[in-house]
């Protein structure tokens, strides 16, 4: 079981009310422990933001998240382009990504696990619904899945050469 | 060579080409193409006629035969006009032609042109590849509509239900009884909405995927629908009765599921008020190697008249309140039973039950 004191969930979202949806949720599961959620609104930032870039560089504002939750069809660049780019950086792809898509389209699910997806879970109508996957996930991933430290990609190198 | 005028009678051009770049024959077929008579033509120096079959291209491939080589194809993607000749429509005669050796008594050997009119050929196999292709497009089109439908349309519907249901808890108390049933209509409708756009995905998806057919046991595929029918209705499927032993058949497995599980499925609802529910699923073997699969129930049935448009998509027989339903359950089933080469029919009473049957080609276990 964890030991951590805050965990932190970057939710990649362009719908706003998907997002409000999603808070409420989690606030209704009423699962411990319950995430600091911060939200971007496309594909782009969802990078910069796992960089550590720009507006984005405060690690103290902005924590690397312990789960990210990813639309695929996004602004800009989309969630398989941000799961291909993932799959290539190294500690970050220890982060645990679970795709929330609309679409049940078996391509879209195969290229999401065939790009490093760690889940995917289909957008449901019913809030009831999204309440139950949002409980089961917050005890699956954030209670009892153990995660990999993740070191910010300049000190990992340097690490690896002590 | 005078045996050669059998060839006058058949429908492709030939001539005939002595090693020293004669014509010694001619048919009536090539005569009729081109105008040139054959008293003309044969005896003569090729080049009046055909100056082109003394250009390399041409003469370097004629002497392998003249040498008693194996015989050349001039294909029509690249010597469409050996003999230049237009139809009677003005539009070149596009062919193709073959070269074979002919050696005569004494050992000489002549090349024999065999030349035939692709030109109707070739203009249906081009309109067939255009047809595939805009077949194929309208394809990738209708894929990105679906997908599109998938994403697009459901989105709004989340924040419809999703806000009705919120407000519904967090305010519920404030806007009294009358406002809570509206907010109630609100959700059921989004919810109703979400099942048609979830079966129309699932009716366009079943028409347009590829799809493995392979050899599946009918046994464990009833007895797999009944199970996740029974926990899905949360054990309230009434008496299901299905035979053992069930032969393998020619399928694709997931289809069959989905085929299965929708006639159960109308089996356990279309109940009647007064009767305990009874489903069977059996199975028969047919002539010539197909076997026909039974699910009957002992529910309202469906009027003769009604039989063949319950099959189309949004057919249905009785409003939601009465029994719920999408209407496309059915459409799916004849779908997945064509994409199965299989078939699908009905037989029922009005009042006393429905025998829905499914035929598949038996397979081997
Ligand atoms: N087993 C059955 N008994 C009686 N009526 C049936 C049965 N199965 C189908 N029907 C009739 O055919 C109609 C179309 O069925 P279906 O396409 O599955 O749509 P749905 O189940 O959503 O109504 C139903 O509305 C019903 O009227
Ligand atoms: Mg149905």
């Amino acid at each position: 079981m964890k030991q951590r004191s805050a965990v932190t969930v970057l939710v990649v979202e362009d719908d706003a009310n998907d997002v409000l949806l999603l808070k409420r949720a989690f606030r209704k599961a009423g699962t411990e422990p319950f995430p600091v959620i911060h939200v971007v609104n496309d594909g782009e930032s969802a990078v910069r933001y796992l960089g550590g870039v720009g507006e984005f560089g405060d690690r103290r504002s902005h924590p690397l998240p312990d789960l990210v939750l990813l639309d695929l069809k996004l602004p800009r660049m989309s969630g398989h382009e941000v799961l291909a780019w993932r799959s290539e950086q190294l500690p970050l792809i220890r982060i645990p990504v679970i795709v929330m898509s609309s679409s049940q389209e078996a391509s879209d699910i195969a290229r999401a696990y065939d790009c490093g997806a760690n889940s995917y879970l289909v957008k449901p109508v019913e809030l009831e619904v999204l309440v139950e996957i949002i409980g089961a996930l917050q005890g699956y991933w954030l209670r009892f899945n153990e995660t990999a430290a993740v070191t910010e990609p300049r000190t990992f190198g340097t690490r690896l050469a002590t | 060579m005078r045996s050669l005028d059998v060839l006058d009678h058949v429908p492709v051009g030939v001539f005939v080409l002595t090693p020293e770049f004669k014509v010694s024959f001619w048919n009536k077929v090539l005569e009729d193409w081109t105008g040139i008579e054959r008293g003309d033509v044969v005896g003569q120096d090729v080049t009046g006629a055909l100056p082109h079959l003394r250009e390399g291209r041409y003469a370097g491939r004629l002497r392998t035969i003249f040498e008693g080589g194996p015989p050349a194809v001039f294909s029509a993607q690249l010597h469409k006009h050996i003999v230049p000749a237009r139809r009677r429509s003005g539009e070149p005669r596009l062919q193709h032609t073959t070269v074979t050796p002919l050696r005569d008594e004494d050992g000489r050997v002549s090349a024999l042109f065999a030349i035939q009119d692709v030109t109707e050929l070739t203009k249906r196999s081009r309109q067939y590849r255009e047809l595939a292709a805009k077949v194929q497009a309208v394809n990738v089109e209708l894929e990105g509509f679906a997908y599109s439908v998938s994403h697009d349309l459901r989105a709004p519907l989340r924040t419809m239900e999703g806000f009705s249901v919120a407000l519904l808890e967090d305010y519920g108390e404030a806007i009294g009884e009358q406002g809570r049933d509206y907010l109630g209509r609100i959700i059921d409708g989004s919810r109703r909405l979400d099942s048609l756009i979830r079966d129309l995905l699932l009716y366009s998806r079943l028409s347009r995927q590829e799809i493995s057919i392979t050899n599946v046991p009918l046994d464990a595929v009833v007895r797999e629908v009944v199970d996740r029918l029974r926990s899905y209705l949360n054990g309230e499927l009434g008496n299901v009765e299905t035979q053992t032993g069930l032969p393998h058949v020619v399928a694709n497995r997931l289809t069959l599921v989905q085929v299965l599980t929708n006639l159960l499925s109308n089996a356990t609802k279309f109940m009647h008020p007064d009767r305990e529910p009874q489903i069977r699923v059996t199975a028969e073997r047919r002539d010539e190697g197909w076997v026909r699969v039974w699910i009957e129930d002992n529910g309202i049935g469906i009027a003769a008249d009604h039989q063949e448009r319950i099959f189309k998509v949004f057919e249905r027989l009785h409003g939601d309140d009465e029994f719920p339903g999408t209407g496309i359950g059915l459409a799916i089933v004849r779908v997945g039973m064509e994409r199965l080469d299989g078939r699908v029919g009905v037989e029922s009473v009005e009042g006393e039950g429905s025998r829905f049957w499914i035929e598949l080609r038996e397979g081997t276990p």
